[in-house]
């Protein structure tokens, strides 16, 4: 049987009727990770006798009944800054070489009790910091569509290993679009979930009010599955929401949450039962909107559903977007899929967003200035390298620090200590939380007319290796520099981090398909799809009936 | 509260008494408190670690307060409750919006190297305390009180030149308790903190024990000219661990800045650190600039909506406090104020006390016995009122035999003091050691017609018309039963054989 | 762009603040960008938010709160020092603080 050509769903079924066991399964991707791995370097760590320990321990499991779901047995790979016990956990920093955490991340229990089995950590920009996978203490890692190129990021190894087939499923981790565009930069399907809908316990923070762990896979149908698996209240998680609540907010829409009545009764529900994860939370999610998307899916080769999906939906189309800064075929692409989804009898028009040009901005002092602070426990006391030489203790702290923290990662904490710094604080931090809400508003606008917003993920294709660090020294020197240019790249995916909103991106161009690789071909294009605070699965279903509409391999 | 890099110096402080103590009275000291009051939850602030004293190093710990990547914050309820109770207590505003900031520095004993504060929305504003020094009552306000986490232990190496982090106490819950500048001297000071004291106390929420640091307080003092509007520069007092300390500290810091002021120096805005045995305080200069917390709202927590139903309920539960019972006291017990004050200094002996007057139907009577049994018992043992192990059942018992005359109050005493050391059942103690009034008729009669036998000289006197033979004789009769003869009864057999 | 808002007072500040210290190389390359960042985040200074509430929780959700309820973690001890580069009896090792 063809274990790599199969979806993660496809191969799940085959080992829990037994036709694979766990030890094909995994030894046929691992193959394939050393065949590959030393041109692409997507794995930062694999630790193969605890991997194959887990097979076992995995495989003795399905005999004995021990696991239900869709995903029992399918390897896994997961972003290195996300915690796994017993296992090295490095955020691609010198500073944490040797950091084995002795706590999982609830995503990482998740995974463990629906039965899958994790291979190995993925490279990364160090600390999530990046959008290329180039600032990596463990090198950068390379677009396997095109190895001259870099495969997006920062979670450029996860989305890299499973357009290399080195996996058919992965966890990266998204602040800005660093789970959609490494997957549009690879030609994979890469999902954000809603803020509140995956816990970030374990999780090494980068901006708290933005992180939020999601799925990568070869097509929607398969991360979907494995976001089912991750997705869910977790107490230990104070933004994590629960799920009756996560209803509510989004029926109710953000302004009349704002309501004291809804307040009240949000409240209530909370100190109520503070921390039970109980079955009924499931089952309310899981009415009309799961089982939305299981029809579809059931009806996979149905054209026919997927009309019917997208039947009257309303899309807006954000008219900035597409003026300036946008190469013609990313644009040309993206506006196709506007065309095939309004073929499918959905309402496509343009709408106008003012703020357009202050999301990144807004973006870059909210996250710099939370990551400086999130990255102050890095000090060389408690784990992390500590360096020598220092005669006190400052000394030991900015030793450890300069040496510990990559170029990116320091330029980043700067600027962060100084938008929060006395003096600034009020014109830069805190007047961001404002344009924040003000952002947020315009969108929320947006979302009363439209189900869902369409967007390129990022203007470009991937730009070859080193590429962007190159123009930027020597474009900076010029007096003219067009820092906008420099931060474009991040236009199209931070407003769904700045609030909350769930977006997935899914190829629209040149898709991944290993076997048509070659240095000629285009490189694979994505489109994004955004939609309001919880609905996720409304995304999603969208998202499927369009990928039915593409048909497979295009 | 926590601060770094501090380079101490020694300033000198060889005030020149005499020159000071002429113009002292020409200056009028203004102080504010900063205090941090630790709460007595079970568990951790934001994690379900211990809090309690006492367990080997870095044994209450988990990945939340040792500051490991990933770790997040869950706030405790019981802070919440504990914060906002103590807000009413002292007539605060509780602010409905409230959220958590972050206060970075770097320290070791701060595993995050941010501590979880709160600056922006403080969950109490507002409020005031009234204090009573023998100048009269007095209000203090009370600008705000906010809730934070504990840092961990440092434990420093003379020898090695290193110190060692235990983080057992990082991330116990804190209230900081900020006054206004209204105080005027150490004896308010004095007066407020044990106002604040008691008000926790009877809150259950804090010991506020300043020995054990359940209880730290920071001075901020400056002076100025009387009649002057404006407030001089003030310098923060920390290390002070004693009320005597405080005291200590307030009055040479007062005569340190008016000196500095009286030489046309100036004082300078910096944190101090009092050291009690030497009697003078050091600066603790920062090495780098002026700090810079670098606040901003913790996003990985979310805000507090606090309705007026729960901060009511809260209210509704709140205990009498001190001054109401005093009130209660006085009017409903007719007790003296004396008495109704000191009683009320403690929660758990008003309640104690309340207790025993019940049982025994007389408040008075129970007063004096712990005005003067159990306070002293409590000074000679060393004990503090939470230590006391006794039922109240048992001193309501002993107040009622006293009342009937069944023992005298000396041996009663002896008693009480049995009961207080090892709660022994007084009735059964009295009865077996035999301490128990003899009213028995036969046994007195006995002791008397001994007495009468013995002492014929002074009965003779008796009928010769001495009024004081009497009392000579029933002392006789009394000391012939060892003080146990119930006084009536020997006086009224003793007259009785006399008159036949 | 004609003041420059990050000077070397500024650079030096914020070097001790987030405990990081560069090269005279890198100090001079970082601070040439960060005035370029800086003058372009400026442009939300553009906007009027008077009256506008700062944003931190996209959420509408309040009082996320755990019971006072302990929770016994089995090798705290060993657990919270793992990782630690200087251990002596248990606890962390630094320099001396005082």
């Amino acid at each position: 049987m063809d274990i790599l050509n199969m979806s993660a769903l496809e191969l799940s079924k085959n080992i829990q009727s037994g036709a694979i066991s766990v030890k094909e399964a995994v030894d046929a991707y691992i193959s394939v990770i050393e065949e590959k791995d030393k041109d692409i370097n997507t794995f930062i760590n694999i630790d193969k006798e605890a991997l194959y320990k887990r097979v076992d321990e995995v495989q003795a499991g399905i005999d004995s009944g021990k696991y239900a779901g869709k995903l029992v047995g399918v390897p896994i790979a997961i972003k290195d800054n996300i915690c796994t016990k017993g296992i090295r956990t490095t955020c691609g920093s010198k500073m944490l070489e040797n950091f084995v955490p002795t706590y999982n991340a609830f995503v990482v229990e998740k995974l463990e009790e629906a039965g899958l089995v994790i291979i190995g950590k993925t490279n990364m920009d160090e600390f999530a910091f990046g959008c290329t996978t180039e600032h990596s203490a463990f090198g950068a890692t390379k677009n396997p569509v095109n190895t001259e190129c870099v495969p997006g990021g920062s979670s450029g190894g996860s989305a890299a290993a499973v357009a290399a087939g080195m996996v058919p499923l992965a966890l990266g981790s998204d602040t800005g679009g660093s789970v959609r565009q490494p997957a549009s930069h690879c030609g994979v399907v890469g999902f954000k979930p809603s803020y509140g809908s995956v816990s970030r316990y374990g999780l090494v923070a980068f901006a708290s009010s933005m992180d939020q762990i999601g799925p990568i896979g070869r097509n929607v149908e398969d991360v979907t599955a494995l976001f089912d698996i991750i997705q869910g209240y977790d107490c230990k998680d104070s933004t994590c929401v629960k799920l009756e609540h996560r209803k509510k907010i989004n029926v109710v829409g953000n302004e009349k949450c704002c309501d004291e009545n809804i307040l009240d009764e949000l409240k209530e529900d909370i100190s109520v039962d503070l921390c039970g994860n109980s079955k009924e939370d499931i089952d309310i999610d899981v009415d009309n909107t799961t089982n939305a998307s299981e029809k579809i899916f059931t009806d996979k080769k149905s054209i026919e559903a997927a009309r019917v999906n997208l039947n009257g939906k309303k899309i807006g189309i954000p008219e900035e977007y597409f003026k300036d800064g946008i190469d013609e075929e990313v644009k040309n692409k993206v506006l196709a899929v506007a065309d095939e989804l309004k073929k499918a009898g959905a309402e496509v028009e343009y709408f106008s967003l003012k703020l357009w040009e202050y999301v990144v901005p807004t973006y870059y002092i909210i996250a710099c200035g939370e990551a400086s602070s999130n990255l102050e426990r890095f000090d060389g006391v408690k784990y992390g390298i500590r360096s020598e030489n220092y005669s006190n203790l400052d000394e030991m702290y900015k030793l450890s620090r300069t040496k510990g923290f990559g170029e990116e990662v320091k330029r980043r904490i700067m600027l962060g200590t100084f938008v929060l710094s006395e003096g600034y604080y009020d014109d830069y931090y805190l007047k961001a939380l404002k344009v924040r809400n003000l952002i947020k508003k315009e969108f929320d606008a947006a979302f009363e007319k439209y189900d869902m917003i369409i967007s390129p993920v990022a203007p470009t294709t991937a730009p070859k290796l080193r590429s962007l660090e190159e123009d930027l020294s020597e474009e900076i020197k010029q007096p003219g520099f067009d820092t906008l240019k420099m931060y474009m790249s991040d236009v199209y995916t931070v407003a769904s981090n700045l609030c909350g909103y769930p977006a997935i991106s899914v190829p629209c161009g040149s898709e991944c398909n290993m076997a048509k690789v070659s240095k000629e071909m285009n490189m694979p294009v994505g489109v994004q799809f955004i939609g309001k605070a919880f609905d996720d699965y409304k995304i999603i279903n969208m998202a499927a009936a369009y990928e039915i509409l593409r048909g497979e391999g295009e | 509260m926590f601060d770094g890099n501090v380079n101490e110096k020694v300033i000198k402080t060889d005030i020149e008494t005499e020159s000071v103590d002429s113009c002292l009275d020409t200056y009028e000291t203004v102080i504010g408190l900063e205090v941090h009051i630790e709460l007595a939850t079970k568990t951790k602030i934001f994690c379900s670690c211990d809090t309690s004293f006492g367990g080997a190093v870095n044994s209450h710990t988990c990945p939340v307060c040792t500051g490991m990547p990933g770790a997040l914050p869950v706030l405790n309820k019981k802070v919440v409750e504990y914060a906002i109770a103590l807000g009413c207590a002292t007539n605060c505003e509780i602010n409905k919006h409230c959220r958590f900031d972050r206060k970075n520095y770097f320290y070791p004993d701060n595993p995050q190297n941010y501590q979880i504060s709160q600056l922006y929305a403080p969950i109490c504003v507002n409020g005031n305390l009234v204090i009573e020094t023998e100048d009269g009552e007095k209000t203090i306000g009370i600008h705000e009180m906010h809730m934070e986490e504990d840092a961990g232990k440092l434990i420093h190496d003379e020898q090695e030149n290193m110190s060692y982090v235990d983080y057992n106490r990082s991330g116990v819950p804190l209230i900081e308790v900020v006054s206004e500048p209204d105080m005027r001297n150490a004896k308010e000071v004095i007066a407020y903190l044990e106002k604040l004291k008691m008000i926790c106390q009877y809150l259950e929420i804090s010991d506020c024990k300043l020995q054990e640091g359940s209880m730290r307080v920071d001075v901020n003092l400056s002076v100025r000219k009387c009649g002057s509007k404006r407030y001089g520069t003030r310098t923060e007092m920390k290390n002070l661990n004693s009320f005597r300390a405080i005291t200590n500290a307030i009055e040479n810091e007062a005569k340190r800045q008016i000196r500095l002021l009286e030489n046309g120096e100036e004082v300078i805005l910096e944190t101090r650190r009092w050291d009690d045995i030497k009697m003078e305080s050091y600066s603790m200069r920062s090495k780098e600039e002026a700090k810079d917390y670098r606040y901003f709202p913790e996003p990985d927590l979310v805000e507090l909506a606090l309705e007026d139903s729960l901060i009511d309920n809260i209210k509704e539960a709140q205990p009498e406090f001190a001054d109401e019972k005093r009130e209660r006291y006085i009017k409903d017990f007719e007790l003296p104020e004396y008495d109704a004050k000191l009683l009320t200094e403690s929660k758990i002996i008003a309640e104690y006390f309340e207790e025993v007057a019940a049982l025994c139907g007389n408040p008075k009577k129970a007063s004096n016995w712990f005005i003067g049994e159990v306070f002293r018992l409590l000074k000679d043992e060393q004990m503090e009122p939470e230590d006391i192990k006794f039922t109240p059942k048992y001193l309501a018992d002993i107040i009622n035999v006293v009342s009937e005359g069944k023992i005298n109050l000396g041996n009663a005493k002896a008693v009480f003091e049995e009961v207080f050391r090892s709660n022994v059942e007084p009735l059964e103690y009295m009865k077996k050691h035999g301490l128990m009034m003899v009213s028995d008729t036969g046994a007195i009669e006995a002791a008397v017609n001994e007495v009468l036998a013995e002492c014929a000289n002074v009965v003779e006197d008796y009928y010769g018309g001495k009024d004081r033979a009497f009392g000579y004789l029933v002392g006789q009769v009394m000391k012939k039963m060892r003080g146990k003869g119930d006084p009536g009864k020997v006086n009224e057999i003793l007259r009785e054989k006399l008159e036949r | 762009m004609a003041d420059k808002k990050i000077d070397d007072t500024i650079m030096n500040r914020i070097e001790n603040l987030s405990k990081i210290s560069l090269t005279d190389e890198e100090r001079v390359k970082a601070m040439d960008e960060m005035e370029k960042l800086i003058n372009y985040v400026d442009k939300i200074s553009e906007l009027n938010t008077d009256g506008v509430e700062p944003l931190v929780n996209v959420l509408p959700i309040s009082n996320v709160l755990r019971e006072d309820e302990v929770v016994i973690n089995d090798d705290a001890v060993d657990r919270t020092i793992a990782n630690g580069p200087a251990i002596k009896d248990n606890m962390f090792v630094v320099p001396k603080t005082v």
